[in-house]
Order: C-alpha cells, then structure tokens, then sequence
C-alpha cells in the first residue's frame, strides 16, 4: 500500500506537470461563467418561455430564477460533454507515456506493473472527482452569489417544486452521483488507454462508445429498449432521480452498483492486459 | 577472479505470431564484465534485453540475474540493476533532476538529493540539472539516461546501443563513462551494439548474434582472432609492394588496390608478421589499417 500511495502521488504530480491536465478545468470555468453571464443577462425571459405554458394555470411568485436553477440547467447542460474533457486525460495516462517512451524506463524500476497501474488508476478516478468538484463549486458559489437562493422549479414530465432548504443536498448528491458517472467514463478510457500505443485512439473510442450508447437510447425501438440495460451511459443520467418526487433511492442505489461495477470491470481488463502485455515501444 | 554468473540467460526464446525474434539464446555475464552483446541491427538484441528487464515475457527459456529468475524476484533484482532500453525518453517539461527524483522515487528506496546532484555531476549535467528534457540535445539526453541508470547504485548496468545517434565526440564521452563505471566503480556492464569496434574497445568478453541465436560467444580477444579481418596497407611505392606480395604466401590474402592502397583480407594474429615481412622486404610502409566491419566479420564466421 505504501508504495501505491508513493506512486499515487508521482502520477498526479505528473498529470498536473501537464499543460492538456488543466484544459478541463479551464472549459469548464469558461462554461459555468458563460451560463451564468448568460442567464445574468437573458435568464428572466429564458425562465418565461420555459414555462409559457404553465403561466394559464400557475402563478409564479419569489426568485424562482436563483443559483439552485443555474446550477440545474449548468448539470443538464455540462454532464452530457464533461465526458470529452474527462477522456482527454484519462485517455492519455498509460498510451501518453507508451508513446513517449517513458513507460520502458517507469517499468525497469522496481515497482511492480500491477502497483503502477493502480496508482495510474487512482489518478485517473481523483482527476475526475475533482473535475465535478471544481464544476460543482464554480457553479454553487457564482450561482448563489449573483442569483441568490430560492425553490427550485424543474419541469420534466411533470413538474416539481423544490423548497430552498430540501434544494442543496439533492445538488450536492447530483454531484456525488455524477462523480460515479464521470469515473465510468475516465475507467473506459483508460481500458483503451491500456491496449494502445497513441492517446488519440483511446480519446475517440470512448466518445464514439458514448455517443452511440446515446443516441441508441433515444431510439424508440423495442430493440434497442432491450439493450438499454446493457449501456452504463443509461444510468450516467440517474443523477435526475434526486429531482423526482417521490425520490426513488433503491433506483439510484441500483444504479450506482451498476457504474461501480463498470469501473471495476473496465480496472480489471485494464490491469490484467497491463500486466500481462509485452512492451514493444 | 572466479568467475562469479550476474547475468546468465537460459534457452531463451520469443516468438511474435510467426516471426521468431529470439531462439534458444543461452550465455553467461560475470561479475565484473564489460560484455558485449553484438549483433546487426534486427539481430533479437533489444528484445533480448526487454526480456532480462521483464519488459517482454519469453516464449520459452528464462532469465537469472543474481542467482535468481526475474519471473519470481522482478522486485529485489531490480534494486540491483540500472538500464538504458534503446533511446532515453524522459518527461520533457519536467527538470533533469526532477525526471531522476521520479524515476528514483519508482525504485521504492530513499534517494537523497546529494545523490542525485552528484550523479548529474558526474553525467557532466549538474549545470543543467533545472534545465527542461525537452531543451536537451541526443547526447545529453543520453549521459542523462545514464544517470538514471546509476541513480540507485545498481551492481549491473545494462545499456542498449548507448551510442546510437551521437556525433564522434559524444561517443567518445559515453565509452569513457562506461569505461570509468566497470574500472573505477566495479560495475558489471552488460553493452549491447552492432559496432563491432566499439565492442572491442570497451567489453572483455562478448557474444554475437544473427536473426536471434547465438553465432559465438567468449573472449573478444580469442573471437576476434579467430576470425579475417580486412586491412588496408598504406605504401609509399605501392607497384612494388604489390610484386612483393604477389611473390609471397600473402598473395592469396590480396584483395584489390587502390591508389596507394593495398587491401588485404588476414588473420588478426597474422598482421605483425605480414609487417614484418614487408618491412623486410624493403616496402615503406606508411600505415596498415584493420576496416573490419561487424558484416564483414559475419561472414567471416559463417
């Protein structure tokens, strides 16, 4: 364990040595201040048309356009492309130093194969947590201090409203949640990252995994309602369950098993082919 | 000295799908050597060597280094042995000294930062120790693979074509280093090349191989002998010469001529005598020049 956690600390030094590490990072400060300008500038006529319909019926009363609501549409809105960036990395832990040819010169030390890809994979799981930690605290800190706080109304098949004290938690357990998600993501990237020579080939695999998983879903087909099942990325958007009344937690539970399940299958391949694979760069 | 194994390689072999890259390659490296391992390029030598380092798993055969297989003691052998597996790649943004802080934090023993500055000092990289990799020239980055090679003070060096891609000078420098560590710091090295003089300048014993297995193996002295090597025989009057040999048992060595150059193709052993009877012989000699190359050498083992 010992030297797990020395290597542990030797790669994240290494990633953060990297200039592509902070890309991410800087995307997604780009983005939350956009969407805030943005809904700063344009949320209250956003906000209107969102809920045109509902005006005949309703009346809409207090700061229903607060930091609780951007921080919503930011989830909705980034979730879905955090996965590019996340892959950007993930993608480049072991194919980068393969290509380099650092990975020959890592590997005549004395640590063992299996240690450094678990310390490798470690990293990988850490960058994405603090991926969706930095979104989670640009997003609620300048969301709250430029919109302030109120309930939270989020209109999806039906409609549910969110009273400002019982809003935060579900936000942070979103972000929890999209962690598992997110650490789905980086542990296929760095499968592919495993079996490749080149950091690109294991970037475009996952997004073209993801992307197909995607839009097979949105696929009204009895067949592909089958497959469903079978595609992580169905349970990557579970984070909404927390913005359903009544709260359905054995589902969320259900679906975190199966993402955690996924992280360890795709550890697993990745750690069994790292150690048993010749290196020929 | 008793001949004390650090290195012995027992039948080994790798097969890639239908290539077989090396077949049934045994030999022994002592306490001590400066080995050669010699071969052309494409010969098996650096997998060879990837598979003594556990990067490459044999097909058949194993490795044993101090005594024990690599397969069942990779971790304590390791503390014991430095190498240069082909070009030295390091993190480009990153510091000389911090690429060797990294790489000897991996080998999970403590290494002091004296120790690194004086292992950058005697690579001749001290000044440039907080220099960026990627600012270096071949020759740097290749004294710089080599300090990372003796950061944790390994009793075996393995260094693979250690003077591949450098100008004259920075050969020189790299042969001197190797030389220093076997003489000064008791270092077994084990050298692999396709330059068959560099071999010979630098290794006591050596083996060769072709399309990975063994041609000869021993000492470089005794398999150098053995074999022809071409020479070239500066004269002042090269006409007479020539008659001279053609008179002669070295008339069957005669190979071609050009200007004032005779090639011969002789024994090593025979060219103090071939000097000798051209110089009895009244020839003004200016030079004889052995011009075997490793190809040449093949040939004359096959």
């Amino acid at each position: 364990m010992k030297n797990i956690y020395i290597l542990t600390k030797l790669e994240i030094f290494k990633l953060f040595a990297k200039g592509r590490s902070y890309i991410a990072f800087g995307a997604i400060a780009f983005l939350v201040f956009v969407i805030q300008v943005a809904l700063l500038v344009d949320g209250k006529n956003f906000f209107e048309f969102q809920t045109q319909n509902l005006r005949d019926t309703f009346l809409f009363e207090g700061n229903l356009l607060n930091g609780y609501l951007t921080v919503y549409v930011i989830l909705t809105a980034l979730l879905i492309h955090i996965p590019f960036l996340i892959a950007l990395v993930s993608g480049d832990l072991i194919a980068g130093e393969t290509s380099a040819g650092t990975l020959r010169f890592i590997l005549t030390r004395t640590a063992s194969r299996l240690e450094i890809i678990t310390a490798k994979f470690i990293t990988c799981i850490l960058y994405s947590t603090l991926l969706v930690i930095a979104m989670a605290l640009l997003s609620l800190i300048s969301g709250i201090l430029l919109f302030g706080k109120g309930d939270l109304f989020v209109v999806r098949d039906t409609i549910y409203i969110f009273s400002e004290n019982d809003v935060l938690w579900r936000l942070i357990a979103s972000f929890g949640f999209s962690i598992l998600g997110m650490s789905t993501v980086a542990s296929l990237a760095f499968l592919f990252s495993s079996f490749t020579d080149n950091s690109v080939t294991p970037i475009i695999l996952t997004m073209v995994i993801i992307i197909a998983f995607m839009i097979l879903s949105s696929i009204d087909l009895s067949i592909f309602k089958l497959m469903k099942p079978f595609f992580f990325t169905t349970y990557m958007n579970n984070w909404r369950l927390l913005f359903e009344e009544p709260f359905n937690l054995y589902k969320l539970i259900n679906s975190s098993f199966i993402l955690v399940f996924h992280i360890a299958l795709f550890f697993g391949i990745s750690a069994y082919n790292f150690t048993k694979k010749d290196i020929l760069s | 000295m008793e001949n004390i194994p650090i290195l012995e390689v027992k039948s080994l072999s790798k097969k890639f799908k239908d290539f077989q890259a090396v077949n049934n390659l045994s030999f022994t490296v002592n306490t001590g050597d400066v080995y050669g391992f010699l071969g052309p390029n494409g010969a098996g030598k650096s997998t060879t060597i990837r598979m003594i380092l556990s990067l490459i798993y044999p097909s058949n055969g194993d490795v044993f280094l101090f005594g024990n297989s690599i397969k069942t003691h990779r971790a304590s052998i390791m503390k014991k042995v430095g190498a240069i597996v082909e070009r030295p790649d390091f993190y480009g943004s990153l510091s000389a000294k911090k690429n060797l802080e990294i790489l000897s934090k991996m080998q999970m023993e403590e290494v002091s930062k004296n120790r690194i500055s004086e292992t950058l000092e005697w690579v001749g990289l001290l000044d440039r120790a907080d220099s960026k990799v990627k600012t270096f020239s071949q020759g740097m980055k290749q004294r710089l693979g080599i300090a990372q090679a003796l950061i944790h003070n390994p009793e075996l060096i393995i260094l693979d074509e250690p003077t591949n891609g450098l100008d004259p000078h920075g050969m020189k420098d790299i042969r001197e280093m190797i030389i220093s560590l076997n003489k000064d710091y008791n270092k077994t090295i084990f050298l692999s090349s396709h330059i068959l003089s560099e071999v010979e300048i630098l290794a006591n014993r050596m083996i060769i191989i072709n399309k990975g297995e063994k041609l000869v193996e021993g000492n470089v002295n005794e398999i150098l002998l053995s074999g022809k090597q071409n020479l070239t025989v500066e004269v002042v009057d090269v006409n007479s010469a020539l008659s001279i040999i053609n008179g002669s048992e070295y008339q069957q060595n005669f190979k071609s001529i050009e200007k004032n150059k005779i090639f011969l193709s002789l024994q090593r052993n025979k060219v103090p005598e071939l000097n000798k009877f051209l110089v009895q012989n009244n020839v003004d000699i200016l030079s004889i020049t052995p011009t075997r190359t490793l190809e040449e050498f093949f040939l004359s083992l096959t």
